[in-house]
Order: structure tokens, then C-alpha cells, then sequence
């Protein structure tokens, strides 16, 4: 009897390390060192064939002569640049909508809305972007409550980076209404609000006077905005014209709201006034534009980037998916260094400062020691046209390699199988 | 005697002042040259004299009096022809009352104060195609031009450059078939469908073949489809899908004249056919769609190495940067072109000598050669990176763009 | 306003300035006008005995004013009747057919000191009709008709662009001017077509071409056309030809000019000048109703103010516009033999505070105004 006992154990034991094995394919290791021909840290020097240590997916060490633990994986990548991923501080893509049809919306969440399969992130991941904060659209006066995630994994939640971070509101006025209008709307709500917050403490007091038990909660609808009234969130304001800017100003003096500007091209006009205040801002997408002197009727050239660099404004780049070059953050970052912007500058506008402004810069945005260990793995210069992106790597674990990239291959490489006619008409 | 003396110093001195007189000499010193025709030319010389390449090589006398632009150790290479570039034209580019209009010529509706125009210069073209609209079956004639000039006609450097003809849907866009309703417009009208689009054509052709035997001059239309067939005006034909590809070599076989594959989406399918027949290819911009897969309009399938395969077996490929105002430029899309597999001589080639050739102006411009037009770009860096900016844009040796 | 109906037409006029045009300024001169003609210009005060005399010794006398490009006249919607856009060849078409003397517009217009006009189709047909040339009061049409038929319309303008019919777009409007101009080039005899005989007059330089151009390409398009066929032809609008100015005085087109005041910046204005100062022939238009024809005088004024020479503003409101019309034996100065068309003025013609006092067409006195 005590063998039968001792064989079911055994085959237990034998059973769960196989249904152990093969619930991961590839083992996730405690221990990396990635030995990498350049490092670019963002916060120091660039590394020339250094170290980083990593440890349970937190960097541990980075340097030059960084010692290797006996028992760390090592990932050879002597040929490779290795900086933190790209992070986008700021898009409405990957939701089934972007925009509601009421304009008062501040309790919904883009956590509701982001499609995993949408085909946005799968190409988000190809370019080296590692988190992304996805907020409502421009079309929705106060559009809800944002989402940040990785692009990568099968539902939301495993794509999750943090919930509930920044509401976005617009300035853009929807459908037919007037700027007169949509201004109007946003004053009435926030004195519905104040009203409303006035009447609770009022009834709280009353409570705690008459010795009560007070358990009414905030209405559900509008935590979002008390919370952004207590700086619990932070108020990502789009201005569609260089006009939108002073009233902006204006929402963050009143409301002292934590704010981050998101721009049109139009609001470079604005750059000064922008300055003045020091709140980061989101370029728009579109980094060059043409406008006519009215008086010689000549086109001029505005970049953007350059604009706000010197007004010495602090800002992220943005993407646009359509767009030939303009849908590869390195591509903003370049256009910005072609026009004179120092390249440790424009690094840090698709790294640590996006990742600032959505507030994962603990863990995301450079390569030091007690941060994610997050990476792309370069075949060259980031600012290079020719670099691509060769492996993405998430806390620890390689999640895209470019070589098993069936789709990218099918992009890039002559079919295989071309169906050919005897003769055509 | 002493009179005479005066008189002769006086004749003597005349060829000198003359001489004093004559066009000046501009010289570029760079650090390389790129004249795309050979080896690049490591601290080089280019001298311009009237508006052309006087000499470039290593080692050349400057002339005392001439202007020298010192571009240190920045690139020099020639100025970008573009094969299809958004057209410095005024209003719509499409003739619409009929679908066969081979008299009209784009050239007529020039616009030398087109808003475009600053922007083709700054963004290094300095040679470009300008082709009637894709809404019509045989939409008309195209011309080589620069963007320099007060009046149309000091733009244009090459009249009835090519007979644009569409095989793409565009054509069918916006025709309707009368049903019950009797005929409101003239857009009740054929094509509507790909069948009729290669019907007219064909008939086209035909009606064109007979007029040439018949010896008949009087009928403008016919006389420049004549001229097609008989291979002295080159065929522009727009084609997307293999299917039509295919369709397009055969029929430049069955009537016989000289063709062109213009935008050309899917030719990396029919790569070596294309490359075996010797028919050049002006490439379309290459647009990303949604989804990586690459699906659009007409169901056609986009691969971003178009440019690099089609290279690879043995075509002539030109880049260009589309015919749309707000299209990215032509030295990003050949850095694009080589990051998706095009080799980096073909790319540069590709926005350079080719289109040239295939315009019919390489005698003048798409190279640094003597004799060529002065038209010269100084950049800050290696052309195919994005960080690299045009210092210097020289059109017909002057300088037309510097950045600040 | 005084009907002109039984006024006599044998009167003498005595005036402070007689701005003669071609002639110079009389200072207290008289005009004497026998039957509706100027039978002298005097430089001594003296009037014969027995004729009507009209004393303006504190007043300026000037030449009738030439609109040389106008729609006033043309029936109820002015608009509608200008454009004949079915077709969009149309030089058959004649404006004249579409002029109403009696019309409101023409009576008020009388006031402005305008005397002749250029009736011309509108912008809206490649080839849109033939023009005529009219006085604003007659009384009979020998009287007032100067020119049953001036010249064909042409128009190179955007507004000649149509979705439902031809041409559509630029290019195809070229085209199909050059194959108009061919066909009546070509054309043989044997087949009667009065389309392609006006044509055909055009391209033997026997008719004039007015042919409407605004911008630099238009205007290089139009001197290409002129040239290539041999045009007699005069530009119309002709806004931008400052750029392009020495290639229009080298063919030696005149310019009848779009009115100076509707533009606002200090560019635009001074293009006329630029344009009279390399020696083209400019003479101004209201283009009524655009603007009014009591707005002329005041484009003259504004392009002085930018620098114009008075004495080219002048001509350019009398005889330049006379001459480029073809009737400059009958209007445009004030001289022995042509009509008595004249304009009493409180001052100099062109200050703004000057204003129309009287008006005379033929020796009638169209028009005077009440002291209140």
C-alpha cells in the first residue's frame, strides 16, 4: 500500500512539472545580461560594448564594465543598439471609436474600448513602441479617462500598463455648436459640478454633526472629474487652433488642473504663450507645415518641433498611421534633428519625456538601474532610415523578434507563389 | 601718329573689356561629389558657366573672378528629377467632358505661381514631370519642366513629353449607366467597367492605325495617337493590379510603342516580365494602409519592397513623390525605398538619371556631367538619411534655395 | 435731371479749364458745337452772337468718360443675360441684342460723367460673343450705337470652367480655343457657318480679339495664342501683367484695366502703374455692375495716388479707351470734328472732391445736377 502511495505521488509530482513545462513555452529567466554594442541609457552617455544586468525583469545594472553573475542568461547583441522602447505619450487609435456622440462623457474609459487585435498594436510593436497612452479622440468636449498599455498580449488587462491615467478634454467644439457654445458647455459643467460638491460636504457635515453614519459616495459619473479637480488625474487638453491656447491656459489658472497640452499644428502660433507657463506639450503628427504671407503671397515653411524647442517648451512627438514617414516616432525625432535639434533632445522626446508626461517614468523611458528592463534592439542608429526594430523586449522577456515576422516578410520579400496566366486579355 | 598709337591700344583693349563682360563662373568646392553617372568624387571642383556644368573633376583651376561656394565637407550631388511630382497647374488636371482627350496638353495650364513650386525646390526637385489628371482613358499630354520661370513657356523644357493613358478604374470614377433615366450629363457615359476601359483603348489604337494609313492630316486627336503607335510620343500608362500589368505589355507589344508603366502597385508580381521586356517603370509613392497587409482600393496588394524587387530583377525603376501637394519628398522616399530592400546606388539613381531617361532629358539633366544643366543639391549629409538637410538647392547655376 | 429730348443742339461753352486731352488745357476757353459736333475749340472767352451760351468760366470741361468694359444696360437680371453657357462656343452671339437704353441702370448711370461704353459678354464662355461699343443716350441708334459689332469675346478664366459641359479644366479650355481658331483657319468656303466666319475674321486679324486675363499664367497664355495665330488683340482684367510687363508692351497689346479700387493691398494697386510706366496702353473699366460706373473717375484717382502720371490717367479714362475701341474719330478728346460729348466738372478731373456738375451727349444736355 505505501508503494501505490509513493507511486501516485511521484506520478503527481511528474505531472506537474509537465503541465508546468509546457504551460511556458520559452522559460522566463530570473537572471539576464544583455551584452549590447551600444547602449543608449537617455539619462547619461551613450555606452559603448556595456552591460545591462537584469533581474525579475528590473534592471539591475548598466555600464561598461559591469560584472555578469555565473548563473544570468547572457543575450549577445554586439552588434545591435540597445536603448529603452518608444513610448507615445498620447493616441486615440486601437479603440473601436475614438469619440462619443454626447460631448459630457468623463466617466468612460478607453480600457472599455482598446481592441488587442487591432492590427494598430501589432504595428506599434514592429516599430519599438513599448507603452502607449491611449485617450479618447478630439471630437468629445470631455471624453473620458485614458489607458496606459503595452502592445502586446490578448486581452486588456494582460496589455495593461496602468488604468485610469489623465481625462482628455477638447476644445475642439462638436458637432454644429460654436466655440461661444462648447466653452459655455465645459464653464456649466464644472459649475454643475462645484454646486453639486458643495451640496455632498454640505450633507457631510450634517452627518457628522448629527452623529450619522455617512456612506453616500461621489456620484460615480463624476469621480472621474473630482478626481481631476484633486489632481488625482491629470487633464490632457487638445487645442485645434492656435485660439484654443489661451483658453486652455485659462482651464489649467482656474481649475489648477495637472495639464498637458495636445496640439494642432495651428498652435505653434502659441509657442510663447506656452512657454510662459511651462506645461509639456504633444505635438501634433504633422511636424512641417506650409502657410501663405498674406502680404507677399509666398509659402513659408514652419517646423514645428524647432518652434517650441526654442521657445524652450518641453514636449513628446506624436504619430500618424497613414502617413508614410510620420508613423515611426524615430521619423518625428529625425525631421526634428535635421532641422537643428540636438539629437539627445529628440531621443528624450520619444522616450522620458512622453513616459514623464503619462507618468510611467519610474519604470519606463531610459535604461537605469530599478527600471523595466524594456528595450528594442536596434540594427543601428535609432535616427538611422535604415535601422530596424530586431527584437522588443518587455520586463525581461523578448516579446518581437523581426526574423519570425511572417507578416513583415510578406511585406518586404517577393511572394513565393505568383499565379501566372498562359496569356492575359 | 600718336593718334594712331591711342586708336590701337583703344582696339587692343577692346576684347579685354569684352572679355570682363562676359557671364561669370561660379566653382563648388566639396568634400564629396556625388555625379551619380561614376565614382563619387572626393574634394571636388564643379565649375558653372551660363547655367551648365563648364567641368567637375579633382584638381581644376578655379578662374580669378569666379564665385566660389566652399561646401567644405558636405555632399554634392545632382539635382532630383521627379518622374511624378505634385503638378504646379491651376485648378482641376482633368479635361471631363470625354474620356478620349489626347489634344490636351497640361502644359497649357501652367501656373508659374504656383504655391507648390517653393516647395518642389526646397525639397531638392529640380526637374519634374507634369501629367494631366488619371480620370480619363487617354487624358492627354504631359511636359518636363523646372520649376523656374515668369511664364509657362520658360518652365517647360520638354513639350508632349508622354501620352498619359489610364488603365487603372479612375476612369470608371463618377460615369453612370442611363437606366430608366434619361442621360443628365455627360458622365452617362462609358467606361464603367475595366472591359471598357481596354475597349476603348483598343479602339482607339485602331481608329489611330487606319488614320496613319489613310495618310489623312486634318484630325489633331488621331495625328497624336498616330505619333504614339508610330514611337515618337512615349505611352504613360497607368496601371495598378498585375492583371493589368500584364494587359499593358501585351498591348505595347500588339500595337507596338514605346512604353512606360506608371505607379505600377503590383509589379513586383510581374517583375521579370517587366524586366525582360526593358519597359521602364515610374513607381508610385508607396502608401501604408491599415492592417500591414497592404489591401486598398482596387484590391490591390502592396508589398514595400515594389522598388527593391523589381530592381533586383533587372528593371528600370524611378521613384516619385506622387502627385499629391502634401506627398512626402523625394530623397525620403528613396531612403525608404533602400530601408525596404532597394539597393543604394539603384535608389539614388532611381530619383535621379533614370526618371531622366526615362523623360527623354538625360542629355541635360539627372547627372553631374560637363555639358549637363547646373542644377546641383549641397547637403549636410549622407542624401538617404532623415536627419540630412538640403543646404543649397542650384537651379540653371543660381542658387534658387539656402536654408536658413 | 434735365430731359434732353428738345434741347438745342447748337450751344457754346464757356469754361475756367478745357482739359482738351490731346491738346493740352485751354484756361478760359469756349467750345462752340453745331449739331451735336464740336465745331471749334476756342482759346479766347468770346462767343459769337446768338448762340446759347453755357457759362462755366469757374468750371473744368473735360472729354466724356470711356467705360472700356461694362454690363450696365443688359436687361433685368443682369447676371443671367450676359453668359449664353449652353454652348461654349458662342461667337455669334451679339451683346447689342441684349442692350436696353431705356434701362434704370443706364438712366442713373448718366450721372457718372460716363459717356460711351464697351458692352462685352460675360467671362463665363471661352469664346463668348461679339461686343459693341454705345453711348449712353441717343436719339435715334446712329446716335448711339458707336459699334454694332467691336470685336469677339474671348475668356481664359476660371469662371469659363464648367462640371457640365466643355471645357472642364484649364488645359481643355486651351485646347479647345486652339481648335476653334484651327478649324476657322482651315475652314473652306463651300459650307456657309457665320460661327466660323466671325472666327475666321478673328484669326485674319480683321476682327478684334478682347480677351479676358487676370493672372500671370493667363495673360502668358493669352500672349502665346495672340502670337501664334497673329491676333489683333486687346487684353481685358489684365491684373497681374505688372510681372510679365515687358513681354505685353513687346507684342504692343493695350490693356483695359480691372477697376483699380477693388483691391486693397498696396501690391496690388500699384500694378497699373507698373504696367503704364513700360509703356502699355492702359484705359480703365467699371466692369458694372461690379463696381459703379460713377466709380470710374475714382479708380483713375486711386491709381494716381499710387503713382500713375495724371496725364496717363486721363487719356486712360478718354482717349486710350477710344482708341483700343476703335472710336477715337467720334470720342475721346475734346477736338474739332468729334461728337460733343463733354462733362462739366467742379475741378480738376481727378480729385476726389470733384464732382459732376452737367453732362452732354451729342450737344444734349443728359444730365445736370440740382442745387439743393
Amino acid at each position: 500500500m505505501k508503494s501505490k502511495f509513493y507511486i501516485a505521488l511521484v506520478t503527481m509530482f511528474l505531472a506537474a512539472s509537465v503541465i508546468n513545462a509546457s504551460a511556458r513555452a520559452a522559460p522566463v529567466r530570473k537572471k539576464l545580461a544583455i551584452k549590447a554594442g551600444s547602449i543608449i541609457t537617455i539619462t547619461g552617455a551613450d555606452i559603448r560594448n556595456g552591460t545591462i544586468l537584469i533581474e525579475d525583469g528590473i534592471i539591475k545594472a548598466v555600464g561598461k564594465n559591469v560584472e555578469i553573475p555565473w548563473d544570468a542568461f547572457v543575450i549577445e547583441a554586439k552588434d545591435r543598439v540597445v536603448m529603452p522602447g518608444f513610448v507615445l505619450a498620447h493616441t486615440s487609435s486601437g479603440l473601436d471609436r475614438a469619440n462619443e456622440n454626447i460631448p459630457e462623457v468623463p466617466f468612460l474609459s478607453t480600457f472599455d474600448s482598446i481592441d488587442p487585435v487591432s492590427f494598430y498594436f501589432e504595428d506599434s510593436l514592429r516599430d519599438g513602441v513599448v507603452a502607449m497612452l491611449v485617450l479618447p479622440g478630439n471630437n468629445t468636449l470631455l471624453g473620458g479617462t485614458g489607458t496606459v498599455v503595452k502592445p502586446h498580449g490578448r486581452t486588456v488587462e494582460a496589455m495593461l500598463i496602468k488604468r485610469y491615467t489623465g481625462l482628455k478634454i477638447s476644445l475642439r467644439p462638436a458637432g454644429n455648436t460654436s466655440r461661444m457654445g462648447h466653452m459655455q458647455r465645459f464653464r456649466r459643467y464644472m459649475s454643475d459640478l462645484k454646486d453639486y460638491l458643495e451640496e455632498y460636504e454640505q450633507r457631510k457635515a450634517d452627518a457628522k454633526e448629527e452623529k450619522k453614519p455617512f456612506d453616500e459616495e461621489i456620484d460615480p459619473r463624476k469621480q472621474a472629474m473630482v478626481d481631476l479637480l484633486n489632481i488625482k488625474l491629470t487633464a490632457f487638453i487638445y487645442c485645434d487652433i492656435a485660439a484654443d491656447v489661451p483658453k486652455a491656459l485659462e482651464i489649467h489658472e482656474t481649475y489648477k488642473f495637472n495639464t498637458v497640452l495636445v496640439l494642432s499644428p495651428d498652435c505653434y502660433k502659441a509657442a510663447g504663450l506656452i512657454a510662459q507657463k511651462k506645461l509639456p506639450v504633444i505635438l501634433p503628427s504633422q511636424l512641417v507645415v506650409w502657410e501663405t504671407n498674406e502680404e507677399t503671397n509666398e509659402e513659408e515653411m514652419k517646423v514645428i518641433p524647432m518652434i517650441f524647442h526654442k521657445a524652450g517648451v518641453k514636449f513628446a512627438f506624436q504619430t500618424d498611421t497613414s502617413q508614410y514617414g510620420s508613423r515611426y516616432l524615430w521619423y518625428q525625432a529625425a525631421t526634428a534633428v535635421r532641422h537643428g535639434m540636438k539629437r539627445t533632445e529628440a531621443l528624450k522626446s520619444i522616450t522620458l519625456y512622453p513616459a514623464q508626461f503619462i507618468g510611467v517614468d519610474d519604470r519606463l523611458g531610459s535604461i537605469q538601474a530599478g527600471k523595466e528592463a524594456t528595450f528594442i534592439f536596434l540594427t543601428s542608429d535609432p535616427l538611422d532610415a535604415q535601422a530596424w526594430v530586431d527584437k522588443v523586449m518587455i520586463a525581461g522577456e523578448i516579446v518581437y523578434e523581426k526574423e519570425k515576422d511572417k507578416r513583415l516578410k510578406k511585406l518586404l520579400e517577393k511572394p513565393e507563389e505568383i499565379q501566372k496566366p498562359k496569356d492575359t486579355d | 601718329m600718336r593718334t594712331c598709337v591711342i586708336l590701337l591700344s583703344f582696339l587692343l583693349l577692346i576684347p579685354a573689356l569684352a572679355q570682363d563682360e562676359q557671364s561669370e563662373v561660379t566653382a563648388i568646392k566639396a568634400g564629396k561629389i556625388l555625379t551619380i553617372s561614376g565614382s563619387p568624387i572626393t574634394d571636388g571642383i564643379i565649375l558653372i558657366k551660363d547655367g551648365k556644368i563648364a567641368d567637375i573633376g579633382t584638381g581644376i583651376e578655379i578662374p580669378e573672378n569666379a564665385s566660389v561656394i566652399n561646401a567644405g565637407q558636405k555632399i554634392v550631388m545632382p539635382g532630383l528629377v521627379d518622374a511624378s511630382a505634385a503638378p504646379p497647374v491651376r485648378g482641376d488636371l482633368n479635361e471631363e467632358h470625354k474620356e478620349i482627350t489626347p489634344t490636351v496638353r497640361i502644359s497649357t495650364a501652367l501656373d508659374p505661381q504656383s504655391k507648390v513650386l517653393k516647395r518642389i525646390v526646397q525639397t531638392g526637385t529640380t526637374t519634374l514631370y507634369v501629367s494631366p489628371g488619371l480620370r480619363n482613358v487617354i487624358a492627354g499630354l504631359g511636359a518636363v519642366v523646372k520649376p523656374t520661370g515668369k511664364i509657362p513657356k520658360e518652365m517647360v523644357i520638354k513639350e508632349d513629353a508622354a501620352l498619359t493613358i489610364v488603365m487603372s478604374m479612375d476612369p470608371t470614377y463618377g460615369n453612370q449607366t442611363p437606366r430608366s433615366q434619361p442621360p443628365r450629363n455627360f458622365y452617362f457615359r462609358r467606361p464603367t467597367t475595366r472591359m471598357a476601359i481596354i475597349w476603348m483603348l483598343r479602339k482607339s489604337f485602331f481608329d489611330a492605325q487606319k488614320y496613319a494609313a489613310s495618310k489623312e492630316k486634318d484630325d489633331p486627336e488621331m495625328q497624336i495617337l498616330a505619333s504614339a503607335l508610330d514611337d515618337k510620343i512615349p505611352v504613360r500608362l497607368n496601371v495598378r493590379r498585375a492583371i493589368n500589368i500584364r494587359t499593358a505589355l501585351k498591348l505595347a507589344d500588339e500595337y507596338d510603342f514605346q512604353l512606360i508603366l506608371d505607379e505600377c502597385t503590383e509589379g513586383y508580381k510581374v517583375a521579370e516580365e517587366i524586366a525582360e521586356k526593358q519597359v521602364p517603370v515610374v513607381l508610385g509613392p508607396f502608401y501604408y494602409y491599415p492592417g500591414s497587409l497592404g489591401q486598398s482600393r482596387e484590391g490591390r496588394e502592396v508589398n514595400w519592397n515594389n522598388a527593391g524587387i523589381l530592381t533586383k530583377a533587372g528593371a528600370k525603376v524611378a521613384l516619385t513623390s506622387g502627385a499629391q501637394a502634401q506627398s512626402i519628398d523625394l530623397l525620403t522616399a528613396a531612403a525608404f525605398a533602400v530601408r525596404h530592400g532597394m539597393p543604394r546606388d539603384k535608389a539614388l539613381k532611381a530619383i535621379t538619371a533614370t526618371p531622366a531617361e526615362i523623360l527623354g532629358v538625360a542629355d541635360k539633366v539627372g547627372t553631374l556631367e560637363k555639358g549637363k544643366d547646373a542644377d546641383i543639391l549641397i547637403l549636410s549629409g549622407d542624401p538617404l538619411e532623415v536627419t540630412t538637410r538640403i543646404e543649397k538647392v542650384i537651379l540653371n547655376g543660381k542658387i534658387v534655395y539656402k536654408a536658413e | 435731371m434735365v430731359r434732353a429730348a428738345d434741347a438745342p443742339q447748337h450751344l457754346a461753352i464757356r469754361a475756367g479749364r478745357i482739359w482738351t486731352v490731346t491738346d493740352g488745357v485751354i484756361k478760359d476757353g469756349v467750345i462752340i458745337i453745331k449739331n451735336g459736333k464740336i465745331q471749334a475749340v476756342r482759346k479766347k472767352p468770346d462767343v459769337p452772337e446768338g448762340m446759347k451760351l453755357l457759362d462755366f468760366s469757374d468750371r473744368d470741361v473735360m472729354p466724356g468718360l470711356i467705360d472700356a468694359h461694362c454690363h450696365i444696360g443688359l436687361s433685368l437680371d443682369i447676371y443671367s443675360e450676359i453668359d449664353e453657357t449652353v454652348l461654349a462656343v458662342t461667337p455669334d452671339m451679339q451683346i447689342i441684342d441684349a442692350f436696353n437704353p431705356l434701362a434704370d441702370d443706364v438712366k442713373k448711370a448718366l450721372s457718372s460723367g460716363v459717356t460711351t461704353v464697351l458692352l462685352a459678354p460675360g467671362n463665363k464662355n471661352p469664346v463668348a460673343g461679339q461686343t459693341a461699343v454705345v453711348k449712353l443716350y441717343g436719339k435715334t441708334t446712329k446716335d448711339r450705337v458707336l459699334k454694332r459689332s467691336g470685336g469677339v469675346k474671348f475668356s481664359l478664366r476660371d469662371d469659363a470652367l464648367m462640371s457640365d459641359r466643355r471645357p472642364t479644366s484649364r488645359a481643355g479650355l486651351l485646347a479647345l480655343i486652339r481648335e476653334e481658331l484651327n478649324n476657322a483657319k482651315t475652314h473652306k468656303d463651300d459650307k456657309p457657318d457665320l460661327r466660323i466666319e466671325v472666327l475666321k475674321s478673328v484669326v485674319d486679324a480683321n476682327f478684334p480679339a478682347y480677351i479676358s486675363a487676370y493672372t500671370v499664367d493667363e495673360i502668358a497664355s493669352a500672349l502665346t495664342v495672340i502670337d501664334e495665330y497673329g491676333l489683333n488683340a486687346v487684353l481685358i482684367g489684365a491684373e497681374e501683367g505688372d510681372e510679365i510687363a515687358q513681354l505685353i508692351a513687346k507684342q504692343n497689346i493695350p490693356v483695359i484695366y480691372s477697376p483699380v479700387l477693388l483691391f486693397s493691398r498696396d501690391k496690388d494697386l500699384k500694378r497699373v502703374v507698373k504696367m503704364a510706366d513700360s509703356g502699355i496702353k492702359i484705359a480703365f473699366s467699371s466692369k458694372s455692375p461690379r463696381t459703379p460706373l460713377s466709380s470710374l473717375r475714382t479708380s483713375a484717382i486711386t491709381a494716381v495716388k499710387y503713382g500713375l502720371d495724371k496725364e496717363v490717367a486721363l487719356k486712360g479714362l478718354t482717349i486710350n479707351a477710344a482708341q483700343i475701341l476703335g472710336v477715337a474719330k467720334r470720342v475721346g478728346s475734346i477736338q474739332r470734328g468729334k461728337d460733343a460729348d463733354l462733362v462739366i466738372i467742379s475741378g480738376d478731373p481727378l480729385q476726389p472732391t470733384s464732382t459732376v456738375e452737367m453732362v452732354i451727349i451729342n450737344g444734349n444736355i443728359v444730365y445736370q445736377r440740382q442745387k439743393i
